[in-house]
Order: structure tokens, then C-alpha cells, then sequence
């Protein structure tokens, strides 16, 4: 782990953030953002199979299957969900314009910050799903890292900068 | 995005067949639409689902985003969801229900609706 002298993000003014990541991280988090865009386009028919790994992005908004709640899901994924997979592309997009570049350091605003936010959290609920994470304690472990898996340290990591992202948009200027 | 179910008129007259209908032959629904769409009138709240790969801290700060929530009010819930399993944030009709969990689900949360009890 790199020695770091100033937090990977950090508020610099009212709608003005520091993102700092190596040229490293910055690679390897814009290629797996890249591979989940493409599990995401994929995923555009409600009916059809969606690929595990990106199945929590897409959850039922109505649960109760056996009563009207299933005809009311299946419209509401009809007509919800190319719109969710266009936001969710579009925050990817936006977030692997910003890592693109040889600056270690970007200067970027809260609507910036925030697209790379969600598209942080979407990696890290793809990863946490690849490492079949289901409870809190699964999830703890992942997070400490405890073994030499690259999913696990890729996991916690995402953690890690999203932690820094929150703490950094939830201070006042 | 629900459908009306009775195209009333701009003016609240109910709609007729013709221009010449008579009273009696002013459109009925079905009592089972009828039934339906008093269901649907019933308050939605949505509800917040725990699921372990979300941070405490990253529930908390979209809470507060999306609903204007104070840090404590945030906090209360998403301590609700983290030991309870679920948490109802929010409430209101279909359509708003729907809004909300929309944009719960652009954030990664867990969401739901369910009339409210």
C-alpha cells in the first residue's frame, strides 16, 4: 500500500474536491469500471437472465411475488429500468473521464464527485456479489482484507475510497 | 406512472359516450376497477432493506441526500436498517413511492414500497 500524505479526496471549497489516486489505481479502477459497464448494458431486459454479479443493482422494487406485487415489479422494470442502466452508464462514463489523464491530482465539483461515488459503490456491489458476500460478518472480513485474493484486496479498496469520497462530501467547507 | 383510470374532463364532467348520452348511460367501471383503484390511493412507504456491501456511512450520507434528512435523522434510520433488517424512509402516493425507490436504486440501496399498514 502506498504511503499517502493527503486523503485520496478532500474538499478544497464549496463545490470543489481533490481527487488523488496513482497512476496505478486510477488504471485499474477505470478498466473495472469498464468491464462493469459492459455487465450492465447487458443487463437491459428485465425478463431475461441478468448476470449474478450485477443482480444487486437491479433490485425488485416490489416484493410480495405472490400477490399483484408481481405484475407491479415486472411494469415497474419495464418502464424503470433502460432509464436506471442510462443513469448507472453515465455516472461510469463520467467517473472514467476523470481517471483518464496522467494527473495524480484532478480538481473536480460535488456533481463529479457524486457520479464517481455511485459508480464506486456499483463496482463494490459487483465485487462484494463475485465474492458471495451475504452477511455483515462476510462483509467485515472482505473488508479487512484477510486474505491474499486480488477480489478481496480489490474490495476492500473500493471501501476504502468510498469511505474518504463520503467523509470528503459530507464536510462543510 | 400509473395509468388514470377515468379520463375526466378538463371542466370535472364525467366523460359520456356521446354528446347526447343519456345519464344513464354515463361510463361505469367495473366494481373490481373500482376496488383497484382505491388500493392503489392507499399510501405507499418505501422501505430500505439492510444489504451487508453498503457502508453504514455511505447509506447515511445518500439519506440525507435524497430526503434532506438531518445527520441524526439519517443515522436513526440507517442504524433501523443496519439492526432491524429494513427501515421505512420515506412515504406517499404510487407515484412518489416509485420516484423514491428509483433513485434509491440509482444509489445501490435496497429499496422497496409496500402499502402502508
Amino acid at each position: 500500500m502506498l504511503r499517502r500524505r493527503r486523503p485520496p479526496v478532500e474538499r478544497l471549497g464549496p463545490d470543489s474536491f481533490a481527487l488523488r489516486l496513482e497512476t496505478s489505481e486510477r488504471e485499474v479502477l477505470s478498466r473495472l469500471l469498464e468491464e462493469l459497464d459492459s455487465l450492465i448494458a447487458g443487463a437491459s431486459d428485465p425478463t431475461g437472465e441478468t448476470a449474478p454479479v450485477v443482480s444487486r443493482l437491479f433490485p425488485p422494487a416490489f416484493t410480495d411475488h405472490d400477490g399483484d406485487d408481481a405484475e407491479r415489479d415486472a411494469e415497474y422494470q419495464r418502464l424503470m429500468r433502460e432509464e436506471l442502466i442510462a443513469s448507472r452508464r453515465a455516472a461510469i462514463t463520467e467517473s472514467r473521464g476523470w481517471l483518464a489523464g496522467g494527473d495524480s491530482e484532478r480538481v473536480i465539483d460535488e456533481a463529479n464527485l457524486t457520479a464517481m461515488l455511485r459508480s464506486l459503490n456499483s463496482l463494490r456491489l459487483a465485487l462484494g456479489s463475485l465474492l458471495g458476500i451475504s452477511d455483515d460478518l462476510d462483509s467485515d472480513l472482505a473488508d479487512e482484507a484477510v486474505t491474499d485474493s486480488p477480489d478481496h484486496q480489490l474490495y476492500a479498496w473500493t471501501g476504502w475510497l468510498l469511505e474518504w469520497t463520503v467523509t470528503a462530501l459530507s464536510s462543510t467547507d | 406512472m400509473t395509468r388514470p383510470l377515468t379520463p375526466i374532463a378538463v371542466d370535472g364532467t364525467l366523460p359520456l359516450r356521446s354528446p347526447r348520452a343519456s345519464i344513464t348511460e354515463v361510463e361505469t367501471r367495473p366494481a373490481e376497477e373500482v376496488d383497484s383503484a382505491v388500493e392503489e390511493d392507499r399510501p405507499w412507504v418505501v422501505i430500505v432493506w439492510n444489504d451487508p456491501i453498503n457502508l453504514m456511512s455511505y447509506v447515511t450520507y445518500v439519506l440525507q441526500k435524497l430526503f434532506g434528512y438531518s445527520l441524526e435523522k439519517a443515522t436513526e434510520l440507517m442504524l433501523e436498517v443496519h439492526h432491524e433488517g429494513r427501515s421505512a424512509v420515506a412515504n406517499g402516493s404510487r407515484e412518489q413511492a416509485e420516484m423514491h425507490v428509483f433513485r434509491l436504486h440509482e444509489h445501490g440501496l435496497w429499496a422497496t414500497m409496500e402499502h402502508d399498514s
